[in-house]
Parts: structure tokens; C-alpha cells; sequence
């Protein structure tokens, strides 16, 4: 599992740079981020851009993400591919996470409506 | 195709049918749906049929065209819970972050995506029969359960 943190202004930027978060790597992924997000800024930005497959081991660990960032944060998503798209779609986790176009869009400004 | 229950002999399964089904002439949605239940049904039968142990076997059949996918999934694992496929009722979306669920959405996502699913036990094999058809594109919400029909389990 491959995650890259970068800093961008106020905003945690962590990269996946993994193709699939899927039953295989999810455990690690929770593992890795919890690793990576502490004494986070106010923002934490999650950037999907070169992931081309989730499912639902890989939507969970992306929840559990969410949850170890709460009550005090929000985890943001950007890069969303079809598959994964579709996935936070079809389980109504669109409604949940703020989601960016992209990483650029992230930093830039408001969240665009994926719905 | 035969496979051990090993998550990662699963991902190389998929990335094999995938490969098959786009030569079949699946493509775009088609074959991104069929994709993902391939990936979330040979997952349950590695976390749930052999629940860890690694000591089977899972046969994997599958026929793509340009209109649908079939995929015929046999393994000598555990039996479902209640001997039916769970009926995938959507997680409910809670008010706090602190109590969004992690698990659950495996059958969900695969009732949603098929066409038609068929299980049943038999010489102490599960088979399974999905198909998921192009004409299908929007998703069906998944269906409501019926008598006989086990809720998913967590995880």
C-alpha cells in the first residue's frame, strides 16, 4: 500500500497511489492512515485520482478513515473514478463525504455536488 | 478458472475475468459492474465460506458478451447463513460520523448490480449463478426481501 502525504496550505493532502483499495489492502490502508493522520490541520483531503477499483472492504476502510478523523474533522475525497464513483453512489456514502472533483478544485474552493 | 480462498488469488481471478469479459466484448458499464460483483462475491466466499482457512477450492465458470455476464461461482466452503443468499438490505446512513457503518454493503452492492442471482447447496458445494446485463445500466434498487431470505451480515 502506497500513500503519499503532501501539505498544501492548511489542507492534508494523502495520495493514493495504489489501482485497487479492495479486500486484499484494506486492512493496511486503515493501518496506513491512521499512521499518517496525526496532529492533522484543519483539513484532511483524501486524493482517489489514480485508484480505478473499490469495493465494499475498500468503501469501509475509507469510512473507518472518515471515523478516525471525527468528531473534529471531516475526511474530503477527490479523483473519483467511475467504479469508485459508483460505489459511493449505489451505498448513499456520497451524502457523507465531501466530494472534489479534484485535488486542485479541493484546495481552490467550494465542493462540488457528485449527486 | 480455479482459485484457492485467498484474497489475493482473488484479485488476480478478477483481473483474469475482467481481461475475458472485455474480449467477450463487454465494455463501460457492463463490464464495471460485473467487475464489482465479481470482486464482492469471490470476497465472501473467502471471508465468510472459508472464514480465513485456506484448505478448499472455488471453481469460477463465466461468459461475457456485449449484452450481459454470467458468472457461475462453485466452492466446498461453509453454507450460507440460513441457506440463502443474503437479501443485501442498504446500511441506513446514521447522524454521526462516529456511527457510519464499515461493513455490510458486499450483498447490497451485488443485489443492486445483477440481473438475476440463483443459489443453492449441493454436495456440500455452494453454486452460485449471477448475471448482470447491460440493459441494467441505471441499477436496479436492490429488491425487497422475500420470506426465507437471511439479512447480510456485517463485514
Amino acid at each position: 500500500m502506497n500513500l503519499q502525504a503532501d501539505a498544501i496550505g492548511e489542507i492534508l493532502v494523502i495520495r493514493v497511489c495504489e489501482p485497487r483499495i479492495d479486500a486484499a489492502v484494506a486492512v493496511e490502508f486503515k493501518d496506513m492512515f491512521r499512521e499518517m493522520a496525526v496532529e492533522v490541520p484543519p483539513r484532511v483531503l483524501l486524493d482517489l485520482s489514480q485508484v480505478d477499483f473499490v469495493d465494499s472492504s475498500g468503501l469501509g476502510a475509507i469510512v473507518a478513515a472518515m471515523k478516525h478523523l471525527a468528531p473534529d474533522r471531516l475526511l474530503e475525497l477527490a479523483g473519483l473514478t467511475p467504479i469508485v464513483e459508483k460505489v459511493f453512489s449505489l451505498t448513499k456514502m456520497d451524502s457523507v463525504f465531501p466530494i472534489h472533483a479534484d485535488v486542485a478544485s479541493a484546495c481552490g474552493g467550494a465542493a462540488t455536488d457528485a449527486s | 478458472m480455479r482459485l484457492k480462498p485467498l484474497l489475493r488469488d482473488v484479485r488476480r481471478a478478477i483481473e483474469q475475468l475482467t481481461e475475458g469479459w472485455r474480449g467477450g466484448g463487454a465494455s463501460g458499464p457492463l463490464l464495471m459492474r460485473a467487475e464489482l460483483v465479481a470482486a464482492e462475491v469471490l470476497t465472501n466466499v473467502v471471508e465468510h465460506g472459508f472464514a480465513g482457512g485456506h484448505d478448499g477450492e472455488i471453481e469460477v465458470v463465466s461468459h461475457a458478451s456485449d449484452k450481459a455476464v454470467i458468472l457461475l461461482v462453485r466452492d466446498n466452503g461453509g453454507p450460507m447463513p440460513g441457506g440463502a443468499a443474503p437479501c443485501g438490505l442498504a446500511p441506513e446512513i446514521p447522524e454521526t460520523t462516529e456511527e457510519l457503518p464499515e461493513g455490510g454493503f458486499g450483498w447490497y452492492l451485488i443485489r443492486s448490480l445483477t440481473h438475476r442471482l440463483d443459489y443453492c447447496r449441493r454436495d456440500g458445494c455452494n453454486c452460485l449463478c449471477v448475471e448482470i446485463r447491460e440493459e441494467d445500466g441505471n441499477d436496479r434498487p436492490a429488491r425487497r426481501c422475500a420470506a426465507g431470505d437471511v439479512r447480510a451480515e456485517p463485514g
